[in-house]
């Protein structure tokens, strides 16, 4: 249009008009943006995983997104209106002021609380601040709330975690302590008894009986009779035999009373749950654990998948001993076995000896039968002599084994003239050494065996042959001492030490300058025990470099006592 | 003359030889080694009831004595004896250059004892087959 050509009036007009579509223009794009704004928060707001409520300065709620709906269990409409109060505990400020006055810097805070929603008070974490327009103008409160449920559930789970993980070290710890696990089982019942409130027994069995019960509980009675299991075979009908012999857990969170838990004349009246736990390592079943609980459901199956836990462990330790012991035993059985093979090995070769000079003897009589009578006589004085020797070797070795076996030596002492016996011991030893007797013909008779005596004197005499200088010969004297007769065997030979002596009649004991392997070095040791057999004493005497004088005492016979 | 001289004592000696073998052996000196009176009272019995001539001694020191100043055709040596084994007092004699058979004669043959006596090359008897010595010292005397 031709502006010069319009009168003042429509040029104010259109001015007007240009005016008011540049406002228009302006309020559109700001509503635009305002729109867009308000978009991006509604969307903002309901994809939050935390609830978010705002509060006008009255204290009404104005929005609430889908969060907070969900948490609280009302419809976002529903809580617009309401008062905070109504959800949040009384320890959060829910109007401007109460928050201004919990908030003086306007920053936000947050804290740990409470908010009660349609399924029960919920734990929340929750920050909170003021609005404030640009001017400082109150526009009201914002919340959000963020659920701690699930990380109160978690944080507890790790407790119980690490609750049961100490409880399984500490019974670690219990189990080793001692050398031989039963020892400890009464402690590891303390203390789960103690970590979980709960009665607990275990019952070691073996061969079908049960060989050990430890037991903790204080609530529970009838634990007299529980440890009187111990020694006697698996009750029949009880589920401790059922559980030991399926390897299975037998769990009940709600007994009957009565409930034939440890067989039919032992019920527990007041049981209200219960576990029965075999106790197993590998391939091995030690035995079975009981969890007790008064109550209905206070054995949880979480305790149970503990006590599982807690039996294998147990298991293996008894398993382990049990081991170690066996081979221990054996290791023992494997020595012994050794030495009775040394030892038959020893009575073997020294039999040879005398065998040889009868088998010779015999041998060389029947070949020349037209020998001197002085030869023949020499032949059957050796071979005389030589039986002897056989029939002392072989009584000791018998001697032996039976003491080995446990069983006692048969000895028959009763009133003897000794010399005849001394006598007839020097001359089998004659043609091996001279000796020196100082044996009265008049000594009064003596309690005792002279077969045993026999026995004693030829070990003693062939130890003091064997220790002394050749030529040098062995004293043996006999006199009355009090109510006994004391014989002793002496020599000349190196002596011995004080630790030598102490060891003198130990089994199998040898001097320890003697490169002579030869016997059995059991004669020392049959000595004592035959002495002492007939209820005699034996005495050693020894010095070193000035010989040895090894002396037995017997009673003298009742009509010979002075 | 000279010509038969030595076929007359070749012929003179064979008949000796004759006439040997018709009577026991002959006398080879032999050494009895045993610590064991009686052993060394049978065993010396037994041997000059053969013909032969025995000595004896009861130690091995008092073998190797003997030996440094006399011969003998043959050892019967004990095993065990307290001064010096008889494998000792073999060992001692080899090393002198001692020649003649050994028979070590012993309770105590164990394997490793007959290990070292073959090793040593010399002949071993148990002394409970003692009836069976005199054959093997027959034997290893020719």
């Amino acid at each position: 249009m031709n502006t010069h050509r319009l009168d003042p009036l429509q040029q104010r007009l259109a001015q007007a008009l240009e005016e008011l579509s540049r406002i228009q223009l302006a309020l559109d794009e700001e509503r635009l943006v305002r729109l867009e704004g308000d978009f991006r928060f509604d969307v903002t707001l309901a994809s939050m995983s935390d609830a978010v409520l705002i509060v006008n300065p009255q204290g009404k709620i104005t929005l609430a997104n889908d969060a907070a709906a969900d948490l609280i269990g009302k419809s976002a409409t529903d809580l617009v209106g309401t008062q905070p109060g109504l959800y949040f505990a009384d320890e959060v400020p829910v109007t401007s002021q109460m928050v201004l006055k919990a908030t003086p810097s306007g920053a936000q805070t947050s804290l740990e609380t409470a908010i009660e929603t349609a399924r029960g008070t919920v734990p929340i974490s929750l920050s909170y601040g003021l609005i404030q327009d640009p001017n400082g103008k109150f526009l009201g409160a914002v919340y959000a709330a963020r659920d701690l449920s699930e990380t109160q559930t978690l944080a507890r789970d790790l407790d119980k975690e690490r609750d049961r993980w100490r409880l399984l070290v500490s019974l670690n710890d219990l189990l080793v302590e001692q050398m031989d696990p039963l020892e400890s089982l009464p402690k590891v019942c303390t203390e789960v008894n103690s970590a979980t409130g709960l009665g607990i027994f275990i019952f070691v069995i073996r061969d079908g009986s049960v060989t050990k019960v430890a037991g903790s509980d204080r609530a529970l009675g009838s634990l007299p009779r529980i440890f009187g299991l111990e020694g006697k075979p698996v009750p029949r009908s009880s589920t401790l035999r059922s559980s030991f012999e399926t390897g299975k857990v037998i769990y009940s969170s709600e007994l009957k009373a009565g409930f034939p838990l440890f067989g039919p004349g032992l019920s527990i009246e007041s049981l209200g749950s219960a576990a029965v736990i075999p106790l197993v390592a590998g391939e091995y079943t030690e035995g079975v654990m009981t969890l007790l609980g008064a109550e209905p459901g206070s054995v949880s199956p979480d305790q149970v998948s503990l006590g599982t836990e807690m039996g294998r462990r147990i298991a293996a330790t008894l398993v382990n001993a049990r081991l170690r012991a066996s081979v221990s035993q054996l290791k023992t059985m494997r020595e012994a076995s050794r030495m009775r093979e040394q030892l038959v090995s020893s009575v073997s070769h020294d039999m040879k000896t005398p065998l040889s000079v009868l088998l010779g003897a015999l041998t060389s009589l029947r070949s020349s039968p037209e020998a001197p009578v002085q030869d023949r006589m020499n032949k059957y004085v050796a071979m005389s002599r030589q039986a002897s020797n056989l029939h002392r070797l072989v009584q000791q070795f018998l001697d032996y084994t039976r003491l080995e076996s446990g069983r006692d030596l048969v000895v028959r002492p009763r009133p003897v003239q000794m010399v005849p016996t001394i006598r007839k011991v020097v001359e089998d030893f004659a043609n091996q050494t001279t000796f020196e007797l100082d044996v009265p013909e008049d000594l009064p008779k003596i309690i005792g065996d002279p077969d045993r005596v026999d026995q004693i004197l030829a070990n003693l005499i062939s130890n003091a042959i064997k220790f002394s200088p050749a030529g040098s010969p062995v004293a043996i004297a006999a006199r009355v001492e009090g109510r006994f007769v004391r014989i002793s065997v002496s020599d000349q030979g190196r002596g011995m030490s004080p630790p030598e002596l102490a060891n003198l009649f130990q089994k199998f004991y040898r001097a320890p300058s003697g490169q002579d392997t030869s016997g059995t070095g059991l004669g020392l040791f049959m000595c004592k025990q035959l002495v002492e057999a007939q209820g005699g004493r034996i005495i050693p005497l020894s010095r070193l470099g000035e010989g040895t004088e090894i002396s037995f005492m017997l009673p003298l016979a009742e009509t010979e006592a002075r | 003359m000279n010509v038969i001289g030595p076929h007359l004592a070749g012929i003179s000696v064979s008949l000796f030889k004759i006439r040997d073998m018709q009577q026991p052996r002959k006398a080879s000196k032999l050494l009895v080694v045993d610590d064991q009176p009686d052993i060394r009272l049978i065993v010396s019995s037994m041997l000059r009831e053969r013909g032969w001539l025995v000595e004896e001694a009861s130690s091995g020191r008092e073998a190797l004595e003997i030996l440094s100043a006399d011969d003998v055709d043959l050892l019967v040596l004990d095993f065990q004896m307290p001064d010096l084994t008889g494998l000792e007092v073999t060992k001692k004699l080899l090393e002198r250059g001692y020649g003649k058979p050994i028979i070590l004669f012993s309770a105590y043959l164990s394997e490793e004892v007959e290990r070292e006596a073959k090793a040593l090359g010399i002949s071993f008897l148990d002394k409970a087959d003692l009836p069976l010595l005199v054959e093997l010292i027959e034997e290893l005397t020719g």
